[in-house]
């Protein structure tokens, strides 16, 4: 119960700020900050993907973070 | 069969790829653009340790498709395998190997662009061999601030007993998957983005250990439902402060499935620049999760009621817990190397990072905490 009712607040506040966020445009010479380090949310490729994979065979929730596959490769990530 | 039509879906998808031909930047010089990662990961917690070699090669071709391939070996060794339920404890030794490789092409349409991919990956161990393909598209738009991206994907896994453990390499049973994936990205301002994505994943098939124990009478195997769907949210942010260099960023997942398992993962990330060649990150995650229906609450995990015939598992991953994982990287560009012999090197980073996680579940296999170490690094050329 707790669970649900934190994430669905915390979903609401989200898509707020899309919406309000979507009137916005951003020009390419505005672009420099970007590109800095941690504005990439899926930077951390290789690493992030084994981290994943060590976390789906300890945790019983997986994806999110960018994760294309849904399991596989053993480990018990059922 | 099925690995026969991944196999041709990622070679048609690739040669169509190669295939096209639009400008680049390169293309008039002919050059060919690409990165060289490779990490060393070191897992370990009570029963088990994990060292994982990694190593992929990115290029990129004059007419801009993208290509990529990797390698991994994955070494692990677990008491808890090896002990198998009795009361003498031994250590088991399994290597896993994977493969993968993907291909893609980003095609400009006037202010707007798309790109397009594929992937697939197999990986292998004596016990489980395991096949993954899957197709993406992305479009971004409104002058590149809005983005929206869609990935399907399919697992096909064959599970059997393990020949090292002194069994016959009896087959057990498959595992298939399919995957939806939709993404969207906002470019809220010149120094905030927002993200938010949906995933959704069908499994059917073996969902079980074929070492794990449960406790009905006399001990059998455990015996998880043989289908499972799966719903993730994930929510995004990033926000860059010119004024210090630092960027924050914030991720939040909520999780539900159709064994009523729930969990909500917050995460805060903190990197800061230092000069010209360091930054550091620093990262916190929480992670709380319900018990799944057919589990026993965590005090008593495997544990059945004598004749129970429902579903069962001594999975620890299943029942309820939280966890804090704590963690800091240490990126460290490559520049002092620009005029000596080893210039080539110049443009690459250098990675380190060390994470600690404790866990509320202590009386599993898993013990309460573990550590996580990488070292790596990536050089462009």
């Amino acid at each position: 119960m707790l669970i649900r009712s934190c994430g669905l607040r915390l979903a609401l506040l989200c898509l707020s700020a899309f919406v309000f966020g979507a009137c916005a445009t951003v020009k390419p010479y505005e672009r420099e900050y970007l590109t800095r380090p941690g504005m990439d949310m899926h930077g951390e490729s290789q690493a992030g993907e084994f981290e994943a994979h060590l976390q789906s065979s300890r945790e019983g929730a997986i994806g999110g973070h960018g994760t294309i596959e849904a399991t596989g490769g053993g480990c018990g990530c059922n | 069969m099925r690995r026969r039509w991944l196999a041709a879906l990622w070679v048609c998808a690739s040669m169509w790829f190669v295939g096209q031909s639009v400008a680049r930047a390169d293309e008039a010089s002919g050059t060919w653009t690409g990165e060289l990662e490779s990490h060393g990961s070191y897992y370990l917690e009570r029963s088990t340790k994990v060292l994982v070699p990694t190593g992929r090669l990115m290029l990129e071709a004059p007419n801009g498709v993208r290509m990529n391939v990797s390698y991994l070996a994955d070494v692990i060794s677990s008491a808890s395998i090896g002990q198998m339920g009795s009361e003498i404890d031994a250590v088991h030794v399994e290597v896993r190997q994977g493969v993968a490789a993907g291909a893609g092409k980003t095609i400009a349409l006037g202010e707007n662009e798309i790109s397009l991919g594929v992937s697939a990956t197999h990986s292998w161990e004596t016990d489980y061999i395991s096949w993954l393909g899957g197709v993406n598209a992305g479009y971004l738009f409104n002058q590149k601030n809005t983005g929206v991206s869609l990935g399907v994907s399919g697992v096909h896994d064959s599970i059997y007993r393990n020949v090292d453990m002194g069994m016959s390499r009896d087959f057990i049973g498959h595992l298939d998957g399919v995957t939806l994936n939709l993404g969207f990205t906002q470019v809220v301002s010149p120094v905030l983005t927002f993200g938010a994505g949906y995933q959704f994943v069908y499994l059917t098939g073996f969902l079980g250990n074929a070492y794990r124990r449960v406790v009905i009478g006399p001990g059998q195997p455990e015996r998880p439902p043989e289908e499972r769907l799966r719903h993730n949210l994930e929510l995004t942010a990033a926000w860059y402060l010119p004024s210090t260099a630092t960027t924050l960023q914030g991720f939040a997942r909520l999780y539900t499935d159709s064994w009523n398992l729930n969990a909500i993962t917050p995460e805060l990330r903190v990197y800061q620049q230092l000069g010209r060649d360091f930054n550091v990150r620093l990262r916190a995650r929480y992670y709380l999760q319900g018990r799944a229906d057919f589990a026993m609450p965590a005090a008593n995990i495997g544990r059945y009621p004598v004749g129970y015939t429902g579903p069962s598992t001594s999975d620890p991953k299943l029942t309820e817990f939280d966890s804090i994982q704590l963690g800091i990287r240490l990126s460290m560009a490559m520049t002092a190397l620009e005029r000596t012999f080893l210039s080539w090197a110049s443009r690459g980073v250098l990675d380190l990072s060390f994470d600690h996680t404790w866990t509320t579940v202590a009386s599993t296999s898993f013990g309460n905490k573990n550590l996580f170490l990488i070292l790596g690094g990536r050089l462009p050329f």
